[in-house]
């Protein structure tokens, strides 16, 4: 079989395992076997195994939280159901926002949490649960000097992303979430965390006062396979966190929320972002918030699958180059926009747009391994002339011609009167050749939604009180970004809030 | 218990093959199972049947267990080689050396992708399009 086959047919399954997943929580048949199987809300006869807190989860959120709560004075268990560590974190650009950070003083640009705040807000538009947001922007840098410091991950670029009013974003040195992810996971287990993969939580466990007490899961899960593995209840004498992600890769679920987002969206996701966890919190108590905010991103190319490479070119040249519509060969929307604004925009034309960036721009702004890549699977081509670039993706020659001309008028006055884009000091002219061009339509790239928790990590129920024994930080939970995540703020809120989660989560008194 | 020792299940004269080239003995055990391979394409193999038909039996892999067991990582590099042997094996392979990715480098469990009883995997394709042949 084709790759090309078997990727069609995962996400066939996808489709299908997202509509078992839901039928199973209409009907309440989560896992139960045996006469000694507990409902909800009851303790097992006997826990299989003991610790203080447990995470679920292996990404930014729920490592950052599990070397908190180990630092606390914890033992700590971290699950992941998945075969791979790092869920969606370790496949991630890598980028972090950091208001005030180092990088930003070396070139000279003025920033504050308070600016940063401000961005996440509008991008957010005032949905945002304010002392969520405030909390991230206040505490962004001091999580990246965290993770540089104390963690070891080293950061080597600053980077603009969409929506930001500055450059703020630091990225990894090897372009992806996995230059902070390992490190991460190194210094757990140094720490003696104990991190098993392949184990899924199949349900929380409450006591009688509807404290979290545990939790049902399947060791040697094997995914998406839901009978594998064997059941085991594990006793968390502190408290739960939950850091296991989004849902972005379910499309029941997601239409649940926001019917328009059929399965003809892929997603840059890791294919286990399914957003179980939510579903099992929510039937522990926990109340869910802005589910229907499921953002798209941009800057995929529908020349390779998943996240692939062309984000990292495309959002470097934003704000260099200009992206076009191949039917008439002109701009249609403010390129350094916010990511739903320009999946948006994208989606209204209805086929694939183009971004194209001369020589300059693209030796400037694109590190040349990911540029490499992004060529090597077609994703990104080169032309000689912008000529060129027209007839390869169907424009309209001199159309385009006359779109570019007036672009780089812009340029030159640093100032785009048509879609008030944000034109950079040191942006040039698109004319230096050759030139780059890409085909861009958007993928399902982050829920916004999740669980609702307050600003301690507590997971937050139905009568509006903390879940005692029970936290979430990171992509499952709500709030935090309101109606639209700006790029690089997901590392941000999950150091911060993972961290907030785990000494907190540490702090707890043990319940037996 | 420690890791069987693939070689003391080969016939003599793969075996004395095997010790006579040294480290380039990977390769040849690579080259033996091409054939098999072959004929896999018209009756179709899993990659246990490759094993079994080199002499690995169930129990080298599975112990004495009666029932499916999974099998860690370090029973494979019993016989295959360290990750750092392997990471150099397929360090040509393009567009990225799928036993060195940027983003799990030597540490991804061998079935993650080299699946015995079932269809191999290439994880990498959940986001990129890379023909890897995953034996």
């Amino acid at each position: 079989m084709s790759d090309e086959k078997k990727d069609l047919s995962r996400r066939g399954f996808l489709g299908a395992g997202g509509a078992a997943l839901l039928s199973g929580m209409v009907l309440g048949a989560l896992p139960l076997e045996g006469k000694e199987s507990a409902g909800a809300g009851q303790l097992p006869k006997q826990w299989d195994e003991t610790y203080d807190v447990v995470v679920v989860g292996t990404g930014f959120a729920g490592l950052s939280a599990a070397i908190e709560a180990r630092l606390a004075g914890a033992s700590v268990l971290v699950i992941d159901k998945m075969p791979v560590h790092g869920g969606n974190s370790i496949i991630n650009g890598g980028d972090f926002a950091a208001a005030g950070n180092s990088f930003q003083k070396e070139a000279g640009v003025q920033d504050s949490p308070e600016l940063m705040l401000k961005d996440m807000l509008k991008a957010g538009s005032y949905l945002n649960h304010p002392p969520l947001a405030r909390m991230v922007a206040e505490h962004s840098n001091e999580a990246l000097e965290w993770c540089k410091t104390y963690i070891g991950a080293q950061f080597t670029r600053l980077n603009f992303h969409g929506g930001h009013s500055v450059k703020r974003s630091v990225q990894t040195y090897n372009q992806s979430g996995s230059g902070l992810v390992n490190p991460l996971l190194a210094k757990a287990k140094s720490l003696g965390v104990k991190v098993v993969l392949r184990t899924k939580m199949t349900r929380l466990i409450a006591g009688k006062d509807g404290r979290i007490a545990g939790l049902e899961v399947r060791h040697g899960y094997k995914w998406p396979d839901e009978a594998s593995g064997t059941r085991s209840f594990i006793k968390a004498r502190r408290s739960v966190i939950l850091a296991a992600g989004g849902f972005s890769q379910n499309v029941a679920l997601r239409q649940i929320h926001d019917p328009r987002i059929t399965a003809k969206f892929e997603s840059t996701n890791h294919p286990g972002a399914t957003g179980e966890a939510i579903l099992a919190a929510c039937s522990a108590g926990a109340m869910d918030v802005q589910m229907d905010w499921i953002q798209l991103g941009p800057w995929t190319s529908p020349d390779e699958p998943g996240f692939g490479h062309t984000p990292q070119v495309c959002e470097r040249i934003v704000g260099y180059g200009l992206m076009v519509d191949p039917a008439t060969g002109k701009r249609f929307f403010k390129e350094t926009g916010n990511r739903k604004e320009r999946a948006d925009a994208i989606i209204a034309i209805g086929h694939p747009v183009i971004i194209v960036g001369d020589s300059f721009a693209i030796g400037k702004q694109v590190v040349p391994k990911v540029l490499e890549k992004a060529m090597g699977v077609g994703a990104v081509k080169r032309f000689d002339t912008l000529d060129a670039v027209a007839r390869a993706y169907n424009v309209p020659v001199q159309a385009f011609q006359e779109e570019v001309a007036r672009w780089n008028g812009f340029v030159d006055k640093k100032k785009d009167a048509d879609f008030d884009c944000k034109i950079f000091p040191d942006s040039q002219p698109t004319a230096t050749g050759p030139f780059y061009a890409m085909r861009l339509w958007p993928r399902v790239h982050h829920t916004m939604g999740g669980l609702v928790v307050n600003a301690e990590a507590q997971v937050i129920g139905f009568d509006m009180k903390p879940i005692k024994g029970l936290y979430a930080a990171g992509e499952i939970t709500g709030g935090v970004h309101g109606a639209v995540r700006l790029g690089s703020v997901a590392m941000a809120d999950c150091v911060v809030n993972g961290r907030i989660a785990g000494k907190n989560a540490g702090a707890e008194k043990a319940w037996s | 218990m420690p890791p069987t020792n693939l070689r003391e299940r080969m016939s003599p004269m793969v075996s004395s093959l095997l010790t006579y080239f040294g480290h380039a003995s990977r390769l040849l055990f690579l080259a033996a199972l091409l054939p098999l391979a072959q004929a896999a394409a018209q009756t179709p193999a899993l990659s246990a049947d490759l094993h079994k038909a080199k002499g690995v039996t169930c129990v080298d892999c599975h112990g004495n267990a009666k029932k499916k067991t999974f099998v860690a990582a370090e029973r494979c590099l019993g016989c295959h080689g360290s990750p750092a042997d392997l990471v150099k094996k397929t360090a040509n392979v393009k567009p990225e050396n799928p036993h060195d990715s940027p983003h799990w480098g030597p540490t991804m469990e061998c079935n993650v992708c080299h699946r015995q009883h079932e269809k191999t995997v290439n994880w990498c394709n959940h986001c990129h399009a890379y023909g890897f042949k995953v034996p």
